[in-house]
């Protein structure tokens, strides 16, 4: 979708679509989609969760690359330091099904203070003007949200410290019908084993095909990551869990998602 | 089952053009989303007068475990790209026509047959900003450049076709529209392979591989075939590989480009008038059923014969069997009332048909934007439905064999393997500009207008003019083909521009 349809005459279509999580939308988010997703808030962020935002800003050409790199570097983060001392991270695509696109993704201890801040952000002077400019020049061709959900315990950046040395990082998504209460413990135990080290792993909160679960898994490199995920694919206790899942759900654990990233040069922790 | 990589568009694009300049401004990439229209901002020709190329570009996407990860340039893979051209008319038979493959061979008296294949051989390149040429090519001696191959800063895969230069060395005389002997163009075609090593590992993987045309250029881009080489693949997939179409056509993405590409007809031919004043009543939908129904029964039905007379039927352009009308009564006129003309697609047909009948779905918000997004199956829709879907006599950038005779490995995707570069060009004329200055209209219908316009409109003026004014015969094209104007959408009218003649 282009963008002057995101900001424009589209934009209660896309909020409806996408949950009214988008920064660039969120100043035209109507009172009523902000009231249904407080209240859904309210029961879901209890004490020791954490509510992670994912914006996937999708850049038209690489061309424009170094116009949304300016936006985040100069607009948007200073603003959200500014506003929060949170954690925060962003990560440019380098396989993924839209290129260019930067990941941000941010930590909150709850959606009433992510809606709160957005509030803010989205009437920040700087970031407005910022914003218009790279309305002006049609950077974005799409904006996506995605919100998890996630223990405090399961957002391990940046207090990994070796995560930002890592080469890459992948964004997997599964869809899990056997996971309803949670990804059980023995899921850790297995990845933990093979060497699969998550700095982020948490629940979606609405959207299609749930449960869904992300998880953002650094790796030295493609060779790495693809020997990891081999191993995962032959481990007997993986396999058996799978197989247990199929008989009673269905269906195992199915990778619906994929996308592979590497630390932004202005990310926080970079 | 790992990681699996295909080359995409899987049949691309790449134009001919007599501009030498191959650095980044001197030529321009071909359309890579549907329903756009690329116009350079520096024109279609120099300022010389000379048609820039028009590059087709390959990328690679990659699928693990079946899922769809993205595109995978040379930041997370070194890829290898081997590509190659030839041009195999002047060996292959004679064209006399659709079905009617066992012509005589062109150049018969030639008896070393290789000294009429320009086959410059396979070139391959490593990793990004490689170039290669197809510069050894000979025809009866004499070197034939083919084009260039090259990688972008993303390792990309950029072709560039021949220039445009036909000739003879023997200096024979330009007789037929197809098959002139002692004749070469430059146009050429072949296969486009890749192998992928990701990062890290040492394993490389063979990507599914494509195909690239070079065909002629393309003088008016944003006037489609009614019939485009994507309808016509899309057909060939439907028969003969079991490829399912919504059964509930959308009246934006199915109904609408059908109408418009009719209308758009106007721009290039003086033969619509107001004739096709009903599709503009069609549009908004629903229209009525009874409006519907008219613009329905316009349209010649597929199943019936193709030799068979269907006067005052659309489309209003001759049918693949020509040669077979020809043979059975003299072409037709409208005083005879013989004209056999080229139906839609059984495909095509049947959208038309769920239309007319009430049952499309009805998402019309305005005409269809192209966006921004590049999609593995966007760019090969973008390069096919730019080319024409016939007819195919013998056809401007691939012939008859592509849809009706090749095989697919899916669709869209030739079979490489049992394929040989140079195959999908050999059946066109010799040289293309014969055929080309030829297929003008043709009482009483057209052939393709929307690759050699019939008549266009100029800037500032209201009465149309013939497009290829000044030219009267085959070698005017061979010579001046460059000159011919280049139309673009101005406003709401479509003229011509760029003429250098």
């Amino acid at each position: 979708m282009r963008l002057e349809t995101f900001w424009g005459k589209g934009v209660f279509h896309m909020i409806s679509r996408r949950s009214a999580l988008s920064w660039l939308g969120v100043s035209a988010v109507g009172a009523g989609a902000l009231n249904a997703f407080s209240a859904f808030a309210k029961t879901r962020a209890a004490n020791g969760t954490r509510v992670i935002s994912l914006e996937s800003f999708c850049v038209t050409d690489a061309s424009q690359v170094p116009h949304l790199r300016s936006y985040m570097a100069d607009a948007l983060l200073p603003c959200m330091d500014r506003l929060r001392n949170s954690r925060r991270m962003c990560l440019e695509a380098i396989v993924a099904p839209h290129t260019p696109q930067t990941l941000l993704l941010a930590v909150y201890p709850s959606f009433n203070e992510m809606l709160e801040e957005r509030a803010c952000i989205a009437s920040d002077p700087r970031v407005s003007s910022a914003r218009a400019k790279i309305e002006a020049s049609q950077v974005l061709d799409d904006v996506r949200s995605q919100m998890l959900v996630a223990s405090e315990e399961s957002v391990r950046f940046p207090a990994e410290s070796a995560f930002a040395k890592s080469g890459l990082f992948e964004v997997r998504t599964w869809h899990a019908p056997a996971w309803c209460e949670g990804p059980p413990p023995e899921v850790s135990s297995v990845l933990s084993r093979i060497g699969i080290h998550p700095i982020l792993g948490g629940a979606t909160a609405a959207g299609e095909h749930l449960p869904r679960f992300t998880y953002v898994v650094p790796f030295d490199s493609l060779a790495a990551r693809q020997q990891a995920w081999a191993s995962l694919d032959g481990d007997t206790q993986w396999t058996e869990m799978q197989r247990e899942s199929i008989t009673r759900y269905g269906s195992g654990a199915r990778t619906t998602a994929k996308a592979i990233y590497e630390l932004a040069p202005y990310s926080p922790s970079a | 089952m790992g990681w699996v990589f295909k080359i995409f568009p899987s049949i691309g694009v790449a134009r001919i053009g007599n501009c030498p300049d191959d650095s980044p401004s001197g030529f321009y990439v071909g359309p890579e989303i549907p329903g756009s229209v690329i116009v350079p901002l520096n024109g279609y020709k120099d300022a010389q007068g000379r048609v820039r190329h028009q590059a087709a570009r390959f990328r690679i996407y990659g699928w693990e475990n079946g899922v769809f990860m993205g595109e995978i340039t040379s930041s997370v893979a070194n890829i290898t790209w081997t590509v190659e051209l030839a041009n195999t008319k002047a060996a292959f038979n004679e064209f006399q026509g659709i079905g009617r493959t066992n012509g005589p061979l062109r150049n018969a008296s030639v008896t070393d047959r290789s000294s009429l294949m320009i086959t410059p051989g396979p070139r391959t390149i490593t990793g990004p900003n490689g170039a290669a040429i197809f510069d050894t090519g000979l025809f009866m001696g004499t070197p034939v450049p083919l084009g260039e191959i090259r990688t972008d800063a993303r390792g990309r895969l950029l072709v560039l076709g021949g220039f445009g230069a036909s000739s003879s060395p023997t200096n024979a005389p330009l007789t037929t529209f197809a098959n002139n002997d002692g004749w070469h163009d430059d146009v050429s075609d072949g296969p486009v392979t890749a192998t992928v090593t990701l990062k890290g590992t040492k394993t490389p993987v063979e990507a599914s591989g494509a195909w690239v045309i070079c065909p002629p250029p393309r003088f008016a881009p944003p006037i489609f075939h009614i019939i485009t080489l994507y309808d016509a693949l899309l057909q060939t997939a439907v028969d003969r590989l079991g490829y399912k179409v919504p059964a509930t056509p959308s009246f934006t993405n199915d109904v609408y480009p059908i109408l418009k590409r009719a209308m758009d007809y106007q721009w290039v031919t003086t033969k619509i008038g107001n004739k096709h004043s009903p599709l503009q009543d069609v549009i908004p939908p629903p229209a009525t059923a009874d409006q519907r129904n008219f613009v329905f029964q316009a349209l010649r039905d597929p199943a019936i014969t193709p030799t068979v007379d269907t006067p005052h039927l659309m489309p209003a352009i001759w049918t693949d069997f020509f040669a077979d009308l020809l043979l059975i009564r003299g072409h037709g006129s409208p005083a005879t009332g013989h004209w056999a003309n080229h139906a839609l697609t059984p495909t095509q047909y049947n959208v038309m048909k769920n239309w007319a009948a009430g049952n499309f779905t009805n998402d019309w918000v305005g005409p269809p934007s192209p966006g921004t997004n590049i999609t593995p199956d966007g760019l090969t829709r973008a390069a096919l439905e730019n080319c024409s879907g016939g007819p195919f006599f013998p056809g401007i950038e691939t012939s008859f064999f592509t849809r009706d005779v090749y095989p697919y490995v899916e669709p869209f995707r030739l079979d490489g393997t049992q394929l040989s570069a140079g195959d999908l060009s050999k059946q066109q004329a010799i040289p293309w500009q014969t055929d080309f200055f030829d297929c003008v209209f043709q009482s009483p219908l057209s052939w393709w207008p929307a690759a050699h316009p019939d008549n266009v409109f100029t800037a500032g003026s209201n009465n149309y003019v013939t497009w290829d004014r000044g030219l009267s015969n085959f070698s005017d094209m061979v010579n001046f083909w460059s000159g011919l104007g280049f139309l673009v959408q101005s406003g709401d009218v479509v003229i011509e521009t760029e003429r250098t003649l």
